[in-house]
């Protein structure tokens, strides 16, 4: 780990030691900051402990030392002694250590063979050996002088706190090895975990960039923030083939479907130009031309609004405003037309209903369902559009809350299992429909605007006819406020 | 603090049966006819420890016996 | 009428200026934004018609602002490939008066440029009575007569027939409809708006005789006696 850099090649080889690595560079950091955490927790406890305890002894000492100059001075040499071996006889802990000494360095009182010949100074903390019994042990000493050339020496033998000390530092120097091996295990552990989540990452992103969209990240199903990633990641690939589907479809249509009306404006020219005897004819094969253009453009325009739709960039401009007049602008639009074709039309729709989206938007795909019923209704058959508020649906993520019930209702030729699955499809049109006109784009549009909602579009056979039923998860009561209000009287 | 790394320890004195006795002595010059059981089985138990070698608990029961003495004897 | 016709590209730009001078209109035409502007801001129009994207760094939108910064006030109808409805919105908020979309039809493009001149002629005086004609509406009291003969519509219905007044002898485009009478600015697919002219018609025109609502082949309708 000193070196670190010897270990990294220039090379993008993934090497064993690379500092350029995130992963090692975070457990390097994770190990460093867990070290140095423990080594300061440790010194507290070597300070709180050893060096409470050496502070302890000390302070007997001097407070022995005071005790006795007053013994001295009140009762001399004889005084001191008797003292000495008072303390010494009396000394149940056996750890005190004292010596008295003449001017010649003669034994005059105390449990010391002799003066240690270390000592050469007073008034200084000593550690020394002592010869005892059983064992050699230290101990702490000072000496102090006295008048008449004698000198006192107490001590007192720290073998027990030496022994805690050895304890403690052994402790501590075990704790940091083990913390060290934690902190390069733990290191390594995350490291592992981080390569592994970045691995399956890479290696998923790596095989869609080769092409293989149909590649997902793996879910443990374990609700961690891996499996949140994964999930997030998958959810970005499920949108982004959605998109390149799109992308397929719409340039497979503009290589299919538009050379229809392309190919009919052609040929009617070009059969104007070569055949047409008189300026009337010319003239008639030439607006039918232009309407075949014309049927191109609005084609382009309703890909380019899919398009737009499904990128989801509209959905800046939603706001709350009430379903009912909306649908009901609508119904107005629609409800001649469907008398026009001989058919009736019935609404059942409540009298407010809080809705949060694109007004515009929500409208045209209510206007292309009803132009669907009507469409494809023989006459004589009821249209019903109904809207309702579903207290508390299951959505589609799972949660339950609110939605909104739209749907349209009609008896005309219906659809087969088969052809519903394929309706949103841009450019599908059932072989029922091929006489009746259109272009297929209708049930996409209405399918892209309603998944920018966050709904649903499904169809349902109505036994006769087709129901077609969109539903959008409402803001929840609590976040919308002031809707009533705001959209009702205007 | 210092430490000298001197090899030549000093002998502690009061680590000898000699010590012992000397306490056992303290102890007997007290009243003996006053001592309390407990002082007397630890001086008993005390002398017996030194005289078979093992003076640190030997030494460690005398001086309880002394300091108990102390605290009686005013 | 003078008007100004700034387009880059020349086949639409022959187009246009050929079709409007066929109906008599004075078309001056500029070919990039430089000269459009110069020209706009030098000379006296009765209304401008400009492209939205132009070659040069000029652009409509910055002739457009331009001009209304310096108070210029002569109607503005934008031609633009972007049929977006936010484009539309940033077309109008820039100061346009309209927004016609590519590729158009001439006619399409005539009735807007009619409606703009008649409504800049007729914003001075707010009217409450219009009158083509035996047919007269009263837009306070929500009334209609024909000869001397009440009618009774439906809001919307009479929110068309209005239309069609105030656009009385010239041509209204279905989609100039749509937008006017219903605020709706997508294609409704089907021709709903037949529908409810036909409706009207059922109800204005019908009962006596002699028809005011005319269909203009390739174009839209027409209110006229
Ligand atoms: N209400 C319905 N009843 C029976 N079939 C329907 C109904 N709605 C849709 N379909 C079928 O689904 C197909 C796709 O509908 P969609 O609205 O996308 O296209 P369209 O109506 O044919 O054309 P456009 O809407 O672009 O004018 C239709 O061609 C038709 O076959
Ligand atoms: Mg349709």
């Amino acid at each position: 780990m000193s070196e670190p850099t010897a270990f990294a090649p220039a090379s993008p080889q993934p090497g064993f030691l690379r500092l350029r690595s995130v992963s090692l560079r975070f457990a390097l950091v994770y190990g460093t900051l867990f070290i140095c955490s423990a080594v300061l927790f440790l010194s507290f406890i070597w300070w709180g402990t050893v060096g409470l305890l050496e502070h302890r002894v000390e302070q007997a000492i001097t407070t022995d030392s005071r005790a006795l100059f007053n013994i001295w001075s009140e009762g001399g040499p004889t005084g001191l002694t008797m003292i000495i071996d008072d303390r010494l006889e009396q000394d149940v802990d056996d750890n005190a250590l004292y010596l008295l000494v003449n001017k010649d360095n003669k034994w005059v009182a105390g449990n010391l063979a002799e003066w240690p010949r270390q000592i050469i100074s007073n008034d200084h903390w000593f550690t020394m050996p002592v010869q005892r019994s059983y064992a050699q042990d230290m101990a702490k000493v000072r000496a102090y002088a006295l008048p008449d050339g004698y000198r006192l020496l107490i001590g007192r033998d720290i073998s027990g706190r030496t022994l805690l000390r050895k304890i403690v530092t052994d402790t501590l120097l075990w704790a940091c090895v083990m913390v060290t091996l934690l902190a390069i295990g733990g290191g390594w552990l995350i490291r592992r975990l981080f390569r592994h989540v970045i691995h399956s990452i890479s290696r998923t992103t790596q095989a869609i960039t080769h092409g293989d969209m149909s590649r997902r990240m793996p879910v443990q199903g374990s609700d961690d923030e891996l499996d949140e990633i994964a999930i997030t990641i998958n959810e970005m690939l499920e949108r982004i083939s959605r998109l390149m589907d799109g992308v397929r479809q719409v340039s497979n249509a503009i290589a299919h479907d538009l050379r229809t009306p392309i190919t009919r404006a052609r040929t009617q020219l070009e059969d104007a130009a070569l055949h047409a005897k008189n300026e009337d004819e010319l003239r008639a094969a030439i607006e039918q031309a232009v309407g075949n253009l014309d049927n191109v453009t609005s084609i382009c325009e309703a890909l380019l609004r899919i398009a737009q739709i499904e990128s989801g960039a509209r959905r800046s401009a939603f706001v709350l405003f009430d379903l009912i007049p909306a649908l009901q602008d609508v119904c107005e639009l629609y409800e001649a037309v469907a008398e026009d074709h001989g058919l009736r039309f019935v609404q059942h729709l409540p009298d407010h209903l809080p809705f949060f989206g694109d007004r515009a938007m929500f409208q045209q795909a209510v206007a292309n369902l009803l132009d669907n019923a009507v469409k494809f209704s023989p006459p004589h058959g009821i249209i019903t559009l109904s809207a309702e508020v579903l207290s508390t649906a299951r959505r589609s993520d799972g949660t339950r809350g609110k939605m909104l019930s739209l749907s349209v209702a009609d008896e005309g030729i219906g659809m087969s299992e088969a052809d519903m699955a394929r309706a949103s499809e841009r450019f599908f049109r059932a072989e029922q429909a091929r006489n009746t006109p259109g272009s297929g784009l209708g049930l996409s549009l209405v399918q892209a605007i309603v998944q920018l909602h966050d709904g649903q579009l499904q169809l349902a056979s109505n036994a006769p006819g087709l129901i077609t039923r969109i539903e959008i998860p409402l803001p929840d009561e609590e976040t919308v406020p002031a809707v009533q209000h705001t959209t009702t009287n205007h | 603090m210092r430490t000298v790394p001197s090899p030549k320890p000093v002998v502690v004195t009061s680590d000898s049966v000699a010590f012992c006795l000397q306490l056992s002595r303290v102890i007997e010059s007290y009243n003996a006819s006053a001592l309390s059981p407990t002082v007397s089985r630890l001086r008993e138990e005390g002398t017996d420890l030194c005289r078979q070698g093992l003076v640190r608990p030997g030494l460690i029961r005398l001086r309880r016996a002394i300091v108990s003495l102390k605290r009686t004897t005013p | 009428m003078r008007i100004l016709l700034v387009e880059d590209d020349q086949t639409v730009r022959t187009f246009i200026a050929k079709g409007l001078s066929e109906s008599g209109h004075l078309v001056e035409q500029a070919e990039n934004g430089k000269d459009g502007l110069s020209l706009a801001t030098n000379e006296n129009f009765d209304i401008i018609i400009l492209d939205r994207m132009l070659p040069g760094g000029v652009d409509g939108i910055h002739i457009l602002e331009t001009l209304r910064r310096q108070g210029n006030v002569t109607p503005v109808l934008l031609l633009s490939a972007l049929a977006e409805v936010d484009e539309k919105v940033a077309g109008l908020k820039a100061g346009g008066d309209d927004y016609v979309t590519k590729p158009f039809s001439f006619n399409e493009l005539q009735a807007r440029l009619e409606a703009l001149v008649r409504r800049n002629r007729n914003e001075a005086q707010p009217q409450t009575r219009l009158m083509v004609g035996d047919l007269e509406i009263d837009l306070l009291a929500r009334g209609v007569k024909r000869a001397g003969q009440k009618i009774d519509l439906q809001p919307r219905e009479f929110r068309l027939l209005e239309f069609l007044m105030r656009h009385a002898g010239q041509v209204v485009t279905r989609t100039m409809l749509l937008e006017g009478v219903w605020d709706y600015h997508f294609d409704p697919q089907t021709n709903v708006i037949d529908v409810h002219v036909s409706r009207l018609r059922q109800k204005i025109d019908k009962p006596f005789g002699r028809p005011l609502v005319h269909t203009i082949r390739n174009a839209g309708y027409m209110l006229q006696e």
